[in-house]
């Protein structure tokens, strides 16, 4: 996909020759592999005397949009909790009067720290 | 191995597995019922505690099960554990094993069906994380031990099975101060460190008999005290109060356009897990670590039950299968 997106209009042979660089990949490897792209909705490929020529039907930040939302269903749905984790439990939303309750909660235990604090030194 | 031979095994394989599984789901019933009582002493422990006592219970009934039907059909303890009863001590050749290839097929085939089904969920979810890892990565800008995804959304999270990546988006990077940032990272480097994620598959192993309703309880609490024991660690560093800040105003930042009414999203066990996680925190100077765990004690009661049950459950396996055998 960064070879299209850096060149729109790239042919398979110059996906190859890009990907040379990383890694060997055959040329019928990295056809099969656009087509799939394609398939998915994610290339948009177009005939140019011999050859197809391939350019990206999403963009970088449409592509991203897409996975981050796959991801907060994935957070939701909270079943592969061996492997995906979040900070906070996106489930667990709680009203905005608990979530000052809970602030207030820090604040005044912040105070009697101080104060405590204070009454030491 | 002769035809015979197999079907004896197959014979074998099926009771054992009759056995295991009642006996797992009593011992699980009945853990499921003193639970509630357990809950208030463990909310007074230190987390990381809390955590190792929580996933100790969750293993007992397994373990136990297992341990005590091993110990039936290996019939060490025959002579000086089982009473003597109609048949005496005297067992082999009377007890009951389930004969019917039907019976043998259909228990043998339902464990094979649990064991595949869990096994291929828990490695499409592995194969899905690893391609969604691959493509975050190739799409965001690795930093020193994280990465940033050039995304207004507000999100922070883990993905990975041994060596975990923490993504953050630059929508949620813009809400946090560097505090924030240091803090989140600690907190999720104390996951990698704890091996968290395998204390959650063992525990979801543990559980792979037991219907969800009954499971969420216990799992409920496993990830409460594993995230809060992560928490304290990183207060160790940062101080409790100011862990406590940063998930308070994480949790304000989280996405909102999705339906939090769903019940299968929200414990009514455990109430809102990040609420308690700041409660325990707000409390922290009150929460003395215990001794580290020790397998010790979990292993002594594992044994204590083990042979304690091996008498009821030469009892009740021969009632059980004797029950199988005259419904086939």
């Amino acid at each position: 996909m960064a070879s299209v997106w850096n060149k729109p209009g790239i042919e398979a042979k110059e996906v190859q020759e890009v990907l040379a660089a990383r890694q060997h990949s055959s040329l019928s490897t990295v056809q099969s592999t656009l087509e799939r792209l394609v398939r998915k909705g994610l290339l948009e490929r177009e005939k140019r005397r011999h050859a197809f020529i391939y350019t990206a039907a999403v963009s970088r930040a449409e592509l991203l949009g897409k996975l981050l939302k796959d991801v907060i269903r994935l957070l939701h749905d909270g079943s592969p909790d061996t492997i995906l984790s979040s900070f906070v439990n996106v489930a667990s939303r709680i009203d905005g009067s608990a979530l000052d309750h809970l602030e207030q909660l820090i604040q005044h235990k912040r105070r009697q720290l101080e104060e405590a604090e204070d009454d030491d030194g | 191995m002769t035809t015979v031979e197999l079907l004896k095994l197959l014979r074998e394989m099926s009771s054992f597995a009759a056995i295991w599984l009642s006996t797992w789901l009593l011992l699980f019933g009945c853990l499921y019922l003193v639970y509630p009582h357990l809950r208030k002493k463990l909310a007074a422990w230190h987390p990381a505690t809390a955590a190792n006592a929580v996933l100790g219970l969750i293993a007992l009934p397994f373990c136990t099960s297992l341990l005590a039907t091993s110990l039936l059909f290996g019939g060490l303890l025959e002579l000086n554990v089982i009473t003597l009863h109609h048949h005496s001590a005297d067992c082999e050749g009377k007890f009951p094993r389930l004969e019917s290839y039907w019976t043998v097929a259909a228990v043998l085939g339902l464990s094979a069906l649990a064991l595949t089904t869990m096994a291929g969920k828990f490695v499409r979810h592995l194969l899905a994380a690893r391609e969604l890892r691959k493509h975050l990565m190739s799409l965001g800008e690795r930093r020193r031990d994280w990465c940033l995804l050039p995304n207004d959304e507000k999100l922070v999270f883990t993905l990975g099975w041994v060596s975990n990546d923490i993504f953050i988006t630059e929508g949620m990077l813009r809400e946090c101060s560097e505090r924030d940032l240091a803090i989140i990272l600690e907190h999720e480097r104390a996951h990698a460190a704890r091996r968290d994620n395998l204390r959650i598959l063992t525990a979801r192993l543990m559980l792979l008999a037991v219907p969800t309703r009954f499971a969420r309880p216990l799992l409920d609490d496993l990830h409460l005290y594993i995230e809060a024991a992560c928490d304290f660690a990183t207060a160790a560093k940062h101080g409790a109060l100011n862990v406590a800040e940063t998930l308070l105003r994480i949790l304000r930042l989280v996405p909102e356009n999705f339906d939090f009414r769903n019940p299968a999203l929200v414990s009514a066990f455990t109430g809102s897990e990040v609420e308690s996680r700041i409660l325990l925190l707000v409390d922290a100077d009150n929460k003395t670590q215990l001794e580290p765990y020790r397998f010790w004690p979990f292993l002594l009661m594992l044994l204590f039950f083990s042979v304690a049950l091996v008498d009821p459950m030469h009892h009740a396996a021969e009632l059980l299968l004797g029950s199988i055998q005259a419904a086939f």
